[in-house]
């Protein structure tokens, strides 16, 4: 109870600090926050007004009443009081590679072996869960996860169904699994080798170093010794982890951009250099051993950077877009499960409902699709037989279809669709133009002060102005923007990950801090997607449970939406009842000799009639996120323009607009990907963030300074975005942005911080009284004060949790 | 004194093994086995509350 409440408070902590923050860069009036904020029980993010339960969505209140249900309630012990944000109403999905992977991975002894990648790993808590929900299964052998590659070995008996039951079990808590695709190669494994190597060599070339430091004297026998072994390890700490400097330097000076990576260059290679010719001339091992810590910070830095970032990446499961989507075929030997990859004009596909259309096609029989995903229009639409469906459409339909496919999938557009964007999102805004102004005055700063103390000690005393020059470029070392930057960037990505925010580019939180619209999809975005039912006139009692076992069999939205309205108390199942469901028309039925139908009655009102005569009726309207409205108001009072986009038509785009408190001239209905696109781009793409999760958002994704989304499902979207995050995504976008302006804030205290050492240490340089025993104290100790005050300025403010 | 040169290259042996071994496992990938090994202690707490269960403890 108390981790709980712990928790709890620290994301009150974070709410307030956000609020604060995001305020503070735009000069608006501060308002106190509320005073009362309820945290989710499962995740402990705030739970938006309105709902019944302490959760803060339909996602969280599944998965805790679930682990409540199947006695895995010790999740929440080891996970820290609180799980992740969830979402959506975690969905089980179709498992139809399992017959083929099972195949392939059958072992003589008759069990199976099978690598899968996992979706949803976090922590400690997780690995128990999977392998306590692995143990229940019957026919389970071996479960092994790895959490650092998100990668799951099992080895069961696959007679007894124990892999679909395991699956359906963790995919109804938010996890998913599929067949292992991710990249087996580490992108980081030359840095982290780089990184394992110059901190060994560093530890040693120090305890070289420190007996000379503590009166060891210049002539001793082992003065020698230790010195040459100080200048052959430092050699290698240069040889091993400068090139990755000496890469970035170079780039950059090709492309005329002085690169952080400049200095760091000069001050290894000049201390090297001057520390070799010191040797050489026998004046002991100089510099040798601050360049191997120098190294050894430097490599740390840019390894801490790139860690967080690819730890975001590998979260979700692989992107590959269509490699390892299936449709099943249907083909001489009945139905068989292919890659969509293989599909061709002219062969016939069963669509069974919630399935992707992979290929366009002809349908045998009239069934209803979704198009949300290519167009962004929420309702589902009616196809008749023989009606041309495009790729990108969902089946929506009661039953199994044919579809004869008309063009692959190459054709029909959706592997181009699904394909990763060719450009990076690093580069297409690289609008770094503070880290370009930094270094380069960093850059001129440092050299021109080398120069002058170089010809200052010509004109003192020639024979030391050498030494005076190197010592100015080693005590200017860029510790804070190499080692304390890279730091606060991992500590601000922590923060965010807390809160189910994953950011997945380095460039995000430099280009959010000029963002100063906010422009975001309907359908999926500010929506769940789904649709939802308001009782207008309530069914009679003698009918309700009637009318719940007729929707209730139906996978119609609109049918599923009256469920939900419905179903709160449960009801009785009529089992003599028999449904019809036709296309185009609703469900009927026949109960106590009268004709009951539920259809349309008129635009977006669904009627229940009996005989005839209408008994019941309900508005159907789209179900909003819960807490944008809160959100999209304190981005307004922020400053923020607001804006929503859609590909559905306008009136709705208008009412939804209207429920998340958007001006109606700011709801742009109907727009095609490319309109949403230029509309970006009209009002100012640098200063644009776009929040969206169908795939006719691409388009604008690439046309805005920064992209988020919610779609981890579709896992394409999230290879286009900047960020994607889980939970209601309610507060995903200030803390996206306040986290910026924090992460500057703390980037520009350390910069006056290191300017203020580099003015003392500089001082003492050009004296000619910086000496490399001085230089060996303080350069680390400048660096450990500069990470402890960048671990300090990121903490959680300990009288915000009282 | 003449056993300090000794003792330091025997030292650097060691370092360099230790290096050695490092580059191994990042090349096997099995440096992520740390992560691993730090979730054991929850694998014997499923093996000890298992083992009670199947003889009637608790």
């Amino acid at each position: 109870v108390q981790a709980v409440d712990q928790a709890e408070n620290e994301t009150l902590a974070d709410h307030q600090d956000l609020a604060t923050m995001v305020r503070s860069p735009l000069a608006a009036p501060r308002q106190r926050p509320p005073a009362a904020v309820i945290s989710c029980a499962h995740c402990g993010l705030p739970v938006p007004a309105g709902r019944k339960r302490p959760f803060c969505c339909a996602g969280c209140e599944a998965v805790h009443d679930c682990l409540q249900d199947a006695g895995l309630a010790r999740f929440y012990a080891l996970g820290g009081g609180r799980g992740r944000p969830i979402g959506a109403r975690p969905q089980p999905l179709a498992h139809d590679w399992i017959a083929e992977h099972e195949r392939a991975g059958a072992r003589p002894d008759g069990t199976v072996a099978l690598d899968l990648d996992v979706q949803g790993i976090h922590c400690a808590a997780c690995v128990w869960l999977l392998q306590e929900l692995w143990r229940r299964q019957p026919g389970a052998r071996f479960l092994d996860l790895n959490p650092a590659l998100g990668r799951a070995r099992l080895v069961y008996e696959p007679a007894r169904d124990t892999l679909p039951a395991f699956l359906g079990a963790v995919e109804r808590l938010g996890y998913r699994l599929a067949p292992a695709s991710k990249r087996d190669a580490d992108p980081l494994r030359g840095l982290r080798m780089r990184l394992g190597i110059c901190i060994a060599l560093a530890l040693n070339v120090m305890s070289f170093a420190l007996p000379r430091y503590l009166g060891l004297e210049a002539g001793a026998a082992l003065t020698a010794l230790f010195d040459g072994l100080s200048f052959a390890l430092a050699t290698v700490a240069l040889l091993v982890g400068g090139p990755v400097f000496f890469a970035g330097a170079l780039a950059g000076l090709r492309q005329r951009i002085l690169h952080l990576d400049l200095p760091i260059s000069l001050g290894l290679l000049l201390a090297w250099s001057s520390s070799a010719l010191g040797y050489a001339s026998g004046r002991g091992a100089g510099y040798f051993d601050t360049l191997s810590v120098f190294v050894a910070l430097m490599l740390l830095g840019r390894f801490l950077q790139q860690h967080a970032l690819q730890r975001n990446r590998t979260f979700l499961l692989a992107n590959d877009g269509a490699e390892h989507l299936r449709a099943r075929r249907i083909g001489a030997r009945g139905v068989e499960p292919v890659p969509i990859t293989q599909l061709a004009a002219g062969e016939r596909l069963l669509l069974a409902p919630g399935d992707l259309v992979p290929a366009r096609g002809t349908l045998a029989q009239a069934s209803t699709f979704s198009l949300e995903w290519i167009d962004g229009e929420s309702a589902p639409r009616d196809f008749a037989a023989g009606d041309r469906v495009p790729a990108g459409a969902f089946h929506q339909g009661n039953a199994p279809v044919e579809l004869r496919i008309e063009a692959g999938p190459a054709e029909s557009g959706l592997l181009r669709l699904l394909a990763s964007p060719a450009d990076d999102r690093e580069s297409a805004h690289a609008g770094a133009r503070f880290w370009a102004a930094v270094n380069r005055g960093y850059v001129a700063t440092v050299l021109a002060l080398a120069a002058a103390a170089a010809a200052l000690w010509l004109w003192l005393d020639a024979a030391r102005a050498l030494d005076v020059a190197t010592a100015v470029l080693v005590v200017t070392c860029p510790c804070a923007l190499g080692l304390a930057t890279p730091l606060a960037f991992d500590l601000a990505l922590a923060r965010l990950r807390r809160r189910g925010i994953y950011v997945r580019t380095l460039a995000l939180l430099e280009k959010a801090r000029a963002v100063r619209r906010v422009l975001f999809d309907k359908t999926g975005t500010l929506t769940w997607g789904g649709l939802r039912a308001v009782t207008l006139r309530a069914p009679p009692a003698e009918l309700r449970d009637v009318l719940l076992t007729m929707v209730s069999g139906s996978n119609h939205p609109v049918s599923r939406a009256i469920a939900d309205e419905l179903a709160g108390e449960g009801f009785r199942f009529v089992p003599e009842l028999r449904v019809e469901e036709i296309v185009g028309e609703g469900l009927r039925a026949t109960h106590g000799g009268a004709h009951l139908r539920l259809a349309a009655a008129a635009d977006d009102v669904c009627a229940l009639s009996r005989d005839g005569a209408t008994v019941a009726a309900f508005r159907i309207e789209e179900s909003v996120r819960d807490g944008f409205r809160g959100e999209i108001d304190a981005l307004q009072r922020d400053g923020f323009t607001v804006e929503l986009l859609s590909g559905d038509r306008q009136e709705r785009a208008e009412r939804v607009a209207a429920a998340v408190g958007i001006a109606r001239e700011h709801a742009h209905g109907g727009l095609s990907a490319e309109q949403k696109a230029a509309h970006v781009a009209a009002g100012g793409a640098e200063h644009t963030l776009m929040v969206g999760d169908g795939l006719n958002d691409a388009a604008a994704f690439e046309a805005a300074a920064c992209a988020g989304t919610p779609a981890l499902d579709r896992p394409v979207m999230p290879s286009r975005a900047d960020f994607y995050f889980t939970g209601t995504g309610a507060g995903a976008v200030r803390a996206v942005l306040a986290t910026a302006h924090r992460l500057r804030h703390v980037v520009v205290h350390n910069l006056w911080r290191a300017g203020a050492y580099n003015v003392a240490a500089v001082g003492l340089a050009l004296a000619g009284h910086m000496s490399p025993l001085l230089c060996a104290v303080l350069m680390p100790a400048s660096s450990l004060a500069l990470i402890a005050t960048t671990a300090w300025s990121l903490r959680s403010r300990p009288e915000a949790r009282r | 004194m003449t056993v300090v040169p000794l003792l330091v290259l025997l030292s650097l042996f060691l370092g360099l093994c230790g290096v050695l071994l490092f580059i191994h496992c990042i090349r096997n990938r099995d440096h992520e086995h740390a992560d691993r090994l730090a979730l054991l202690p929850l694998e014997e707490d499923l093996a000890s509350a298992k083992e009670e269960s199947e003889s009637g403890i608790g």
